[in-house]
């Protein structure tokens, strides 16, 4: 990393520390004054779970690709507070969700989030089964676990199913089969093709980066708000980053470099 | 007793991760214990694996003996496990190359294969459920591709329209998206580091 390169991320990263811990102070005191617009998959999403709680059948949640220790860490816990969500309020009425996960090191993360969501509804006894949690070793092979989902749909005949993680293409494999067997789904990758592919084939997909909402979005938690309102700020401090650069360089072109010759005159340049 | 462990275990995600975050960043100093960490993170993958595996064993031989449903995957699966593990300590590396190459590329080959019907099936259904100017904007968009990469001269202008497609809108809205996904994984770093993530303090 060379040293430019380092400074730039050092002040993105205490901007952004800024921004959080900011941001998350402000939502607790005024919680109200930080509506969040209507999400589809968000409000589909209790109505999937409360479906599966109806039918005693399982909502199967599906996690490809992001591992822990790697640079998707924090894709994976975004995964994890998803799970959470679902898990705590499938766990009222008793069927804990099926979890495919093609990571190892998610398996821990995994059984703890769901052992978490149980617990805070004091539906802990006869929860910890390793039914819960499958690990399907794909390694990068991401279609065989394409079709391993495709199989678990009709084995644990699922109530809805709700994809987290690193999809690209093969995501059509399993949202078709999930169509055909008449299952809810519910697509949250941040992989930019499989937005594209669960835009036209899931019954809700997320785009951009809603999939990391879940906690403001159905938690009552402040913390979580506070992070969206934090990437409010950073998304406006990107834009605004993007458009001085732009207007500089595009009137610099109309006038004819006045704006180049006036910030000289106002900063001081080389000769 | 529960609190206390929660603490703890708070305060290790958060210094082990500033640690690295500086040692990473500074190069300074710190560069060996980070160094230290990751090789602790890479060992501790290591084990998830053969728990992995514990675990993947564990719930398709219940499955077995409880002949539950799906029972056939759960008995090709332990049988394919056997196999593999006898095929490497026979010291077979052809038998091997055809269990683990030969039968898992082919099958990924069709439904590879598999992928356009799915595909175009999608762009059916999202017009078929409701017609928005999303959906119509979408199939537009997904016709002038195909019918762009047809080598065709008489569809030369689909074409043209099809890398300008491709490189001026596609492209501005896959950066657009990709700086917010980048922004969504910034706040879940921060949120690790400052101790409000679920998975660190709970």
């Amino acid at each position: 990393m060379d040293s430019t390169t380092r400074v730039l991320t050092i002040l993105i990263i205490l901007f952004a520390f800024a921004a959080v811990a900011i941001a998350i102070q402000f939502v607790r005191r005024r919680r109200e004054a930080f509506p969040l617009i209507a999400s589809d998959a968000y409000t589909a999403m209790p109505q999937v779970v409360g479906a599966g709680i109806e039918s005693g059948r399982p909502v199967l949640i599906a996690h490809n690709g992001d591992a822990l220790g790697g640079t998707n860490t924090p894709f994976a816990l975004i995964a994890a507070e998803m799970t959470y969500q679902i898990a705590y309020r499938a766990a009222v009425g008793g069927v804990a969700p099926v979890m495919a996960i093609s990571e190892s090191t998610v398996l821990p993360l995994a059984y703890g989030t769901l052992t978490r969501a149980h617990k805070a509804r004091n539906r802990l006894a006869g929860f910890i089964s390793p039914d819960h949690v499958h690990w399907a070793p794909a390694g990068n092979r991401s279609m065989a676990f394409a079709a391993l989902l495709t199989g678990m749909l009709r084995t644990h005949n699922a109530a809805g199913a709700v994809f987290t993680g690193n999809y690209g293409s093969e995501l059509a494999l399993p949202l078709w089969s999930a169509t055909r067997q008449r299952v809810p789904t519910i697509a949250a990758t941040h992989n930019i093709e499989g937005q594209a592919i669960a835009f036209a084939l899931a019954d809700h997909a997320m785009l951009g980066d809603e999939f990391s909402l879940s906690g403001a979005y159905l938690g009552s938690d402040s913390t979580a708000l506070g992070g969206v309102v934090a990437a409010s700020i950073l998304r406006i401090a990107v834009i605004v980053g993007l458009l001085i650069p732009t207007l500089y360089i595009v009137g610099d072109e109309v006038t004819g470099g006045a704006i180049s010759r006036l910030l000289a005159g106002l900063f001081g340049g080389g000769s | 007793m529960g609190r206390i462990a929660t603490l703890i275990a708070s305060a290790l995600a958060i210094s082990i991760g500033l640690i690295v975050l500086v040692g990473l960043l500074t190069g300074s100093t710190l560069a060996g214990l980070t160094g230290l960490v990751l090789q602790i993170a890479v060992i501790t993958a290591a084990m998830t694996v053969l728990i992995g595996v514990l675990n993947l064993l564990i719930l398709h031989l219940r499955r077995i003996f409880g002949r539950e449903r799906g029972i056939i995957y759960s008995i090709t699966l332990v049988v394919s496990f056997l196999l593999v593990i006898a095929l490497y300590v026979l010291d077979q590396p052809d038998a091997r190359r055809v269990v683990l190459e030969d039968v898992a590329v082919s099958i990924e080959s069709t439904l590879s294969a598999l992928l356009v019907f799915a595909l175009v099936y999608g762009a059916y259904r999202l017009m078929r459920r409701r017609v928005t100017w999303a959906a119509v904007l979408f199939t537009a968009i997904v016709l002038i591709t195909l019918l762009g990469a047809v080598p065709l001269s008489q569809l030369a202008l689909l074409e043209q329209l099809r890398a300008w497609i491709l490189a001026v809108p596609a492209s501005a809205g896959a950066r657009g998206l990709l700086l917010g996904i980048a922004l969504a994984a910034i706040i879940a770093g921060m949120r690790v580091l400052i101790g409000q993530e679920r998975a660190v303090r709970e």
